[in-house]
């Protein structure tokens, strides 16, 4: 009985890792990490799924070496190690993506993907790794990714239909072409209100299971 | 109990006559272009105001302020700006769009009018020159049309498209206008911009009603005037150097308007010196040079994020030599 | 500009005599005692005798819950007969400083600047004899009533100026300051016959200006004391007279004339307001228009250092609007300050950089208020955050779950 108890409870801490960073406390809109591809490389959906697609591959793997390995390592090399790693390992992601996937999508990304392995949503998880433990890092680093790759093709999507009035290549059949929305500015306009629309939501969401307790006490 | 502080007399002054003195430039802007461009513009204004004020009541409803807001009239000074800056030929939508993205971008999300860092109408016509600078910098020459067809779009044959002022002055063109055509802004440009003695006599306006301070104004338009007097263009004379580069782009009403946002300017009357100084450099300077026809806005945007440092180390520097004059003073005094 | 008018005898003067949660001082004078204007009633120690204002009986005392002064009590005194109690008078060249400091306090004069006893002040501003600093300090009977409403300081200047002057004489020789001058601003030809009256070297025009900073010229250190003070301590020099009334413009739109009245002290606001013919729904402001407060009880009594009140007409208060940033109220602070700063600082609780603004040097002037075209109470924000002097704890709590 109280062994069952203590797994669902851990079974719920690990579930709350990945719905905290996927939704309720978004790695993008509300800890502003992994800004820069999405600003600079969110500009049409094949883009956003691409590299959210490069995030997992990098990510995870990573987040499991680092919990096993890391707190074996010297604190001071825990970074350098990590973004070495990561660098290689989207090397190798660009490297497939350039040979056996899509050549002239890797024409478009090829200087963004490895600019990723500087990227804090990465090396963010180094600090974190060796507090919980290997599974839970794993499903921390999922929840990462689904929560930035949500927040990149939503915003990769929106410009696209904006520049080129296409979905995912496909003709949409209107004509706006604002070739403009490829700016940096526009998608830090929609990070900005897509990230109070967040706290807005948080705010009731809050709100209501404050109600709801007072009610009860 | 809801005693009154004191004082128990108070001023006559309200922002909301600030805000009608500024809406009252619609009415003589609004009739010059009238006779010359016939019904289209008015209804451009009108568009726009309306835009505005729609949005800041969209904007009153989702951010729980009362609709009594929308009355201090901020809104529908911001959907003038922008009205007054379009070409008399633009499509109708431009100028919503403009002045959409001005309230719901950029000053409803900061808080609402006493809070926006940047000027709305400043910011609104900077997208809409970054969005759509052929629709922006086309306009009709005045002396070819006498109305301009009231439809959504005006097609490529009912008016002859004239390069503007600002355009002729980049590309070393010598303009063939007269000073007196140059001053009474009988030239293509803007629906409000161009008309010289019209912005002046509403400056001085302005400065009288004491709605500016001209702390700001003053040093704008003497840094302005030196700027285009030290360095003229080449093919002409001084003076009509001088006087063309004024008139050209949105400087003039840059210095009339954009400026004198109290919101987004510095208080203190040192920097708004300041203020007034850098942005005449840089008006003239993005005049010149960069890639948009007409870069006041973006050198008001600019200074907009300067202006509470601005603002805050004028006074410090400002408090700091009092304080050694003071400090002079005593030593003098007692050796 | 009016000259200066009798109060019609009131049915009662209530005098604070002291603390409510104190025994009372004056315990030891027989019930229904006849009083005299001017005699003593108690004397606390260390402070200036409390006498009483008019001729009557002395009822008792009551306890009178107040909104301004909190709790007082009393002496209840009806008015009787005309009976005046006089202070010995001491001719003039015997008149030494210790002597006018004693008369100054046995005569209870107050000053109106600020309420205080006179000889209070003069005790804490008396030079030491043949002090240099004497000729670097100057007192200053301020006479210069620069709101827009009171005129008793002028009307006091108009009536008695040479008793003024020789008050003010008086107290300067009380100091040993060899410099005293009275500052006005009274309209020119008014000021004209006041110059021929007392003397042009005695007459300082300030200028035309809210709130006045310069009472003297040169580098001089300005002591002021109010020229009722000045006139009060003349009158108990040269026919022994306490200081027993104050001189109270009432004005504002809720009376048909503005009028300059002699007061008892310990009058209350109803018996002054029903004497001006106020409209029954007005709000009296005791003070002036600019830093006055408003007193809605009725019940107050006029107390040393009410020179005016005004009954206005209640208006509506404005719902104050957001700041747009004109920048009037630095224009117009006489301290230098950056009123707007300050109270954005405050509104956002940035507390520890609000002391680099100096707030503390504000004075309340209230000028900033007067011109802010949004309706805001800025000069209530700035001395509040001047008070706080920024020990305020930053409030890092959690916003709260409405």
């Amino acid at each position: 009985m109280a062994k069952s108890q203590k797994m669902r409870r851990q079974f719920w801490q690990t579930a709350h890792l990945f719905v905290e960073n996927a939704v309720s406390n978004n790695i993008v809109l509300i800890q502003a990490l992994g800004l820069c591809p999405i600003i600079a490389a969110g500009t049409s959906l094949k883009n956003g799924v691409t590299l959210t697609a490069c995030t997992a591959v990098v990510l995870i793997p990573l987040s499991f070496f680092i919990a096993s390995v890391g707190s074996k390592l010297p604190k001071w090399l825990r970074p350098a190690i990590y973004v070495l790693l990561a660098a290689a390992l989207l090397l190798a992601a660009g490297y497939v993506l350039g040979t056996y996937i899509s050549p002239e999508l890797y024409a478009k990304l090829y200087l963004f993907i490895p600019l990723m392995a500087t990227n804090l949503l990465y090396t963010r998880s180094v600090g974190l790794s060796t507090v919980i433990n290997p599974v839970g890092t794993v499903v921390d680093a999922l929840g990462s990714t689904v929560g930035f790759g949500m927040v990149i093709c939503a915003i990769s999507a929106l410009r696209e239909m904006a520049i080129s009035d296409t979905l995912w290549d496909v003709p949409l059949g209107y004509t706006i072409a604002l070739p403009e929305a490829a700016v940096p500015f526009t998608a830090f306009i929609l990070l900005g209100f897509m990230s109070a629309l967040l706290q807005w939501c948080r705010h009731r969401v809050s709100a209501y299971f404050h109600r709801k307790e007072v009610e009860e006490a | 109990m809801n005693k009154p502080l004191a004082p128990h007399i108070r001023t006559e002054a309200r922002t909301g006559h600030m805000m009608l003195d500024i809406l009252l430039a619609a009415l003589p802007l609004g009739v010059f272009s009238y006779v010359n461009y016939g019904l289209r513009p008015v209804i451009l204004l009108l568009i726009s105001m309306g835009t505005a004020i729609l949005c800041e009541a969209l904007c009153c409803l989702v951010g729980h302020r009362p609709l009594r807001t929308v009355m201090d009239g901020s809104a529908a000074v911001t959907g003038l700006l922008i009205g007054l800056l379009m070409s008399p030929m633009v499509d109708y939508w431009v100028p919503m769009l403009g002045a959409a993205f001005a309230i719901i971008v950029v000053k409803a999300p900061f808080g609402g009018f006493g809070r926006n860092v940047f000027n709305p109408a400043a910011a609104g016509i900077a997208v809409l020159t970054f969005c759509f600078p052929r629709r922006m910098f086309s306009y009709p020459a005045i002396s070819t049309v006498s109305t301009l067809p009231l439809s959504m779009t005006v097609e490529a044959g009912e008016a002859v498209v004239e390069q503007s002022l600002a355009a002729q002055l980049r590309a070393g063109a010598t303009p063939s206008l007269s000073k007196l055509q140059l001053l009474l802004g009988d030239f293509a440009g803007p629906i409000g911009a161009t008309a010289a003695l019209i912005l002046g006599a509403f400056i001085v306006y302005l400065l009288f009603r004491r709605s500016v301070s001209p702390w700001t104004v003053i040093p704008y338009f003497v840094t302005c005037a030196v700027i285009a007097w030290l360095f003229p263009l080449t093919g002409m004379g001084r003076l009509y150097s001088a006087m063309a580069q004024l008139c050209a782009g949105y400087v003039l009403f840059t210095g009339v308007f954009f400026l004198n946002d109290p919101v987004t300017t510095p208080r203190f009357w040192l920097g708004r010196l300041f203020y007034g100084f850098f942005t005449a450099i840089l008006v003239m300077l993005l005049q010149r040079i960069g890639r948009a026809e007409a870069g006041s806005c973006f050198a008001i945007l600019i200074m907009n994020a300067l202006s509470p440092i601005i603002d805050r180390w004028s006074w410090h520097v400002w408090h700091w030599l009092m304080r050694l004059r003071h400090f002079r003073k005593e030593v003098k005094a007692h050796g | 500009m009016r000259g200066i008018e009798e109060l019609p005898v009131p049915a009662a003067v209530r005098m604070p005599v002291g603390r409510a949660d104190k025994p009372s001082p004056i315990a030891s004078l027989p019930e229904e005692a006849p009083l005299a204007a001017g005699q003593v009633l108690c004397t606390p120690e260390g402070d200036v005798p409390v006498v009483s204002p008019i001729s009557g009986i002395l009822e008792g005392t009551v306890v009178m819950q107040n909104s301004l002064y909190g709790s007082l009590l009393c002496a209840d005194i009806q008015p009787e007969g005309e009976r005046t109690d006089l202070l010995p008078v001491i001719p003039e060249d015997e008149l030494t400083a210790s002597v006018i400091l004693d008369i100054a306090r046995e005569a209870a004069v107050y000053d109106e600047l600020d309420g205080s006893p006179l000889w209070q002040k003069l005790q804490r501003w008396q030079l030491p004899e043949n002090d240099p600093a004497a000729k670097t300090c100057i007192l200053v009977a301020d006479a210069t009533e620069n709101d827009v409403y009171g005129s008793s300081a002028w009307a006091v200047l108009m009536e008695q100026p040479r008793l003024a002057l020789f008050g003010l004489q008086m107290a300067a020789r009380a100091l040993r300051f060899s410099r005293y001058h009275i500052a006005t601003m009274l309209p020119k030809r008014r000021r004209r016959t006041l110059k021929r009256a007392i003397g042009r070297e005695n007459v300082y025009t300030v200028g035309d200006e809210y709130p006045v900073t310069v009472y003297a010229d040169g580098d001089t250190e300005v002591y002021r004391i109010g020229i009722q003070a000045c006139l009060a301590l003349g009158r108990a020099l040269k026919q022994g007279l306490r200081h027993t009334a104050a001189i109270v413009t009432v004005a504002g739109d809720g009376v048909p004339a503005a009028r300059n009245m002699r007061v008892p002290f310990g009058t209350d606001l109803r018996a002054l307001l029903s004497a001006c013919q106020a409209e029954s729904h007005v709000l009296p402001i005791l003070g002036d228009a600019m830093t006055g407060v408003a007193c809605d009880d009725l019940q107050t009594p006029i107390l040393p250092g009410v020179t005016t009140v005004l009954a206005m007409k209640p208006r509506p208060i404005r719902v104050p609007k957001p700041c747009i940033g004109c920048g009037r109220c630095a224009a117009v602070c006489h301290a230098g300050l950056l009123p707007y700063e300050i109270v954005r600082r405050a509104e956002n609780m940035h507390y520890e950089r609000l002391q680099h603004l100096s707030p503390g040097d504000c004075d309340g002037c209230a000028v900033c208020s007067y011109v802010c075209p949004a309706g805001r109470d800025v000069a209530a924000e700035v001395l509040k955050a001047g008070e706080t002097k920024g020990t305020m704890f930053l409030n890092w709590g959690e916003d709260d779950n409405e």
